[in-house]
């Protein structure tokens, strides 16, 4: 708990160690930037954790009506769970020092997180030629909105991806290499598991509306 | 907290620029926190002018053929919003924070200047969008600033065309915007501070507005998700917010949506959103006590801990802006409960800086004055926040003139105090002059003693059960004619204090140029950004080489040292004790 340590300090005494013991200054980039792609995720945890539970408490009311999610989406996860383990293989290579064949597996996973877009999108197409729009009802809102908030999520990351692979294409900077690649993995395990959580989420509708979660909301 | 020196020329070209790149696409923070002012400002001089047209209708009823009861609605609506988050929050953490925290931390810059560059921009984006909005078929939203559904999206309401879409649009953009420029204050906090500065050596401003940071961060997603429902809910037909419902005569398509939800995400950033404004306010004024009272700050941990817990606490209060949605009398408690127990820490940083003041040697200069008078404004809004923390008494009150006396006392005219209390302050660092004293107190007097005569009548004409939001009382038997009387008065009084503020503009201005100079350090303080080899600082803050601290920030009149302060970058003299 060093942060209940640093707040227990009592700076009006005065302190005889030399200052670089009690903080040496700014911190390395590397660190930095890993800090603040962690406090952006805890952001973005925010905003998709309000929409779950936005789901949620509409999934108790009485008017709630779950919606048949299209069989794609199995494959579709399956897609970004693979395009996280070779983000993750990326990475361990990166650590190793193998810089090219990392590049090359950064490339690969970009490319499985713009399928998985495109698949998501063509479920989206599925469900909208069955003539199920956002204004059928709620359960096909929340869809829209779910898959939507977390489609643009991964635009995000896939698009910072393509940036700092062009900055690193000639680089030979391995730490360079291996800081970047650190980050990205971070970020795809992140988009993954939001996937997981949010497609758990779109699927228990179907089997607890009415019954566990509407008694404990309307009891 | 892992961290290594690394060699300062890493830190970026902080070398000479094209006008362009200096003071329109600049990366520096001081830049950039001078364009957030500047935007926040103008944009704050519209709703200010709003507020004149409400007061006007208010106070001479049916006198103005401009207003109509729409347009009034429009002003209502427009004022409270631009008021609280593209004025204040902007101000607070888009100008103090961008300005401050690189100077009072010893850094260069902020650690993704090119990011808060954007921030800036997506502001302004957010500004002119929100603007526009009153120039669109059927003008503003006059949904109030909470614009719950149903009614701020359906057919009756001022602006339901066009003006609640560019508000939401405008309130997402915004939203962005500060993600970026938050990311980049509160990394900037725990990652570049220069050597020897421990988060506790840090001055109480970058502590609130550290805290305040990352309450925001936490905080807008609950807008950001709220204002994206609400948008699909007006442009694509969805039904996140609105149930089966017949408006004029007609049964809508919507169905199966909840508007209580809105209320809930609204407020979920709401609430924090108070203590947002709120926590910088603390910092800034226990700084200016301290400065100007020549003594260190009573409780400098205490502080520190309040402003945490605040933050803390201020996430599960915000179904008190509910209790009369008709939820559970249950929920009612509870939230009662954790309202009050916000009082506590509260009143611990009041009895702080009045133990400050206490024995100080205090100067009455311009920061200092604000900085009292914020105490006694706070003092008298937070007080009448434990009556309305309070179910029984919040339901019969909570439509009347009592809230608006409430907020606009606490979290109005007290973070505005301090706004203007902190410019007066840090003035003289940004444009090497001291603004003028003679327009400084006719600023201050108006001020202080004008808002006072605005605002704290209305408490009584809440407790004769005056309606807040209405148009017009006529039929309203119950109302003495006195309250209208009153009502007139304070229409004037609100003129009078909004002349006073162009004054303070006229002063800002005036001061740039014939303004007394000033040296380096004209408050004799101890904090970082009074220590800079020049003034106003260049880019890159620090020539050659950063600050070392070797001291916390409040070293005023320690025992046994002949100058009344020591700058938190003069190395600890052998046999330096604290016995005060």
């Amino acid at each position: 708990m060093s942060f209940l340590r640093h707040i227990s300090d009592k700076p009006w005494i005065p302190d005889h160690r030399p200052t670089v013991e009690i903080h040496s200054g700014m911190a390395t980039r590397a660190a930095t930037t890993k800090r603040g792609l962690v406090l952006f995720l805890s952001v973005v945890t925010v905003l998709f954790l309000l929409i779950s539970i936005a789901y949620l408490e509409n999934t108790s009311l009485p008017e709630w009506k779950p919606l048949r999610e299209p069989q794609l989406l199995w494959y579709n996860t399956a897609i970004l769970a693979f395009s996280s383990l070779t983000m993750q293989y990326a990475r361990m290579l990166a650590q190793k020092d193998n810089a090219i064949r990392a590049r090359q597996l950064l490339v690969i996973s970009a490319i499985l997180a713009v399928v998985f877009l495109y698949a998501q999108v063509f479920a989206w197409h599925e469900l909208l030629q069955q003539r199920f729009f956002a204004s059928t009802n709620p359960a096909y809102a929340f869809f829209y909105l779910m898959t939507g908030l977390h489609g643009i999520h991964i635009l995000g990351g896939v698009s910072v991806l393509i940036l700092a692979l062009g900055k690193i294409s000639n680089d030979n900077n391995l730490d360079a290499v291996a800081d970047m690649t650190r980050l990205c993995a971070i970020y795809w395990h992140y988009l993954l598991l939001v996937w997981v959580v949010l497609f758990a989420l779109l699927l228990v509708d179907n089997y607890m509306v009415n019954t566990f979660w509407y008694g404990m909301c309307r009891s | 907290m892992v961290s290594t020196n690394i060699d300062d020329s890493e830190v970026g070209s902080h070398g000479p620029q094209s006008f362009l790149t200096k003071y329109v696409w600049s990366q520096d923070h001081k830049v950039i926190a001078i364009q957030y002012m500047g935007t926040a400002t103008a944009i704050g001089l519209v709703a200010l002018v709003l507020s004149w047209f409400m007061r006007l209708q208010i106070g001479f009823p049916d006198t103005f053929d401009f207003i109509d009861s729409s347009s009034y609605y429009q002003y209502v609506t427009m004022h409270g919003m631009i008021m609280v988050i593209y004025l204040l929050t902007a101000f607070f953490l888009g100008g103090f924070g961008n300005y401050l925290i690189p100077l009072m931390i010893g850094a260069r810059d902020m650690v993704f200047p090119y990011l808060n560059m954007l921030s800036y921009w997506f502001y302004l984006l957010s500004v002119i969008i929100l603007a526009s909005s009153f120039f669109v078929p059927g003008g503003a939203t006059g949904a109030g600033w909470t614009l719950y559904p149903p009614q701020s999206i359906l057919e009756g309401t001022p602006g339901s065309d066009w003006g609640i879409i560019l508000m939401l649009v405008s309130l997402i953009v915004f939203i962005i915007a500060f993600t970026m420029g938050g990311l980049n204050y509160v990394i900037t906090v725990l990652q570049a501070r220069t050597e020897g500065m421990t988060m506790m050596r840090m001055p109480l401003t970058i502590w609130g507005i550290f805290v305040a940071t990352i309450m925001g961060l936490l905080a807008f997603p609950a807008l950001f998700v709220g204002g994206i429902m609400l948008m699909f809910d007006k442009v694509l037909g969805t039904s996140f917010f609105i149930p089966a419902i017949v408006s004029m005569g007609e049964s809508l398509e919507y169905g199966g949506g909840s508007p209580l939800l809105f209320q809930h995400l609204f407020w979920f950033f709401g609430h924090p959103e108070v203590y947002i404004v709120a926590l910088p306010g603390f910092g800034i004024v226990s700084d200016l006590i301290s400065i100007h009272a020549r003594k260190n700050i009573f409780g400098y941990r205490q502080m520190v801990w309040a402003i945490v817990v605040i933050g803390a606490l201020s996430f599960i209060v915000w179904a008190h802006h509910m209790y009369v949605s008709g939820m559970n009398p249950y929920f009612g408690f509870f939230f009662a409960v954790t309202t009050l127990i916000i009082a506590l820490p509260t009143a611990i940083k009041v009895y702080n800086w009045v133990l400050t003041l206490w024995r100080g040697n205090i100067h009455f200069t311009l920061p200092m004055l604000f900085a009292i008078a914020f105490i006694f404004t706070f003092v008298v809004g937070g007080l009448t926040g434990l009556f309305l923390g309070n179910v029984v008494v919040d339901v019969p009150l909570s439509d009347t003139y009592f809230v608006v006396a409430h907020f606009h006392m606490v979290m109005g005219v007290a973070p505005v105090l301090v706004v203007f209390g902190a410019i007066y302050h840090w003035y003289p660092k940004a444009t090497g002059r001291m603004m003028n004293q003679a327009m400084g107190h006719i600023h201050f007097w108006v001020t202080f003693i004008g808002t006072y005569a605005i605002f704290f009548p209305m408490h009584f004409l809440g407790f004769i059960g005056m309606p807040r939001r209405y148009f017009s009382f006529e039929g309203l038997e119950f109302i003495p004619e006195s309250a209208y009387t009153l009502n007139a008065a304070i229409s004037i009084a609100a003129f009078i204090v909004g002349a006073a503020q162009m004054v303070f503009l006229f002063n800002l201005f005036w001061s740039i140029r014939h303004g007394k100079p000033a040296n380096g350090n004209p408050w004799r303080a101890t904090s970082l950004e009074w220590q800079t080899p020049q003034t106003p600082p260049v880019h890159g803050n620090w020539g050659a080489s950063l600050p070392v601290v070797h001291r916390w920030a409040y070293d005023y009149s320690l025992p046994g040292v002949e100058a009344d302060f020591v700058p938190q970058n003069v190395p600890i003299t052998e046999g330096e004790t604290n016995e005060q």
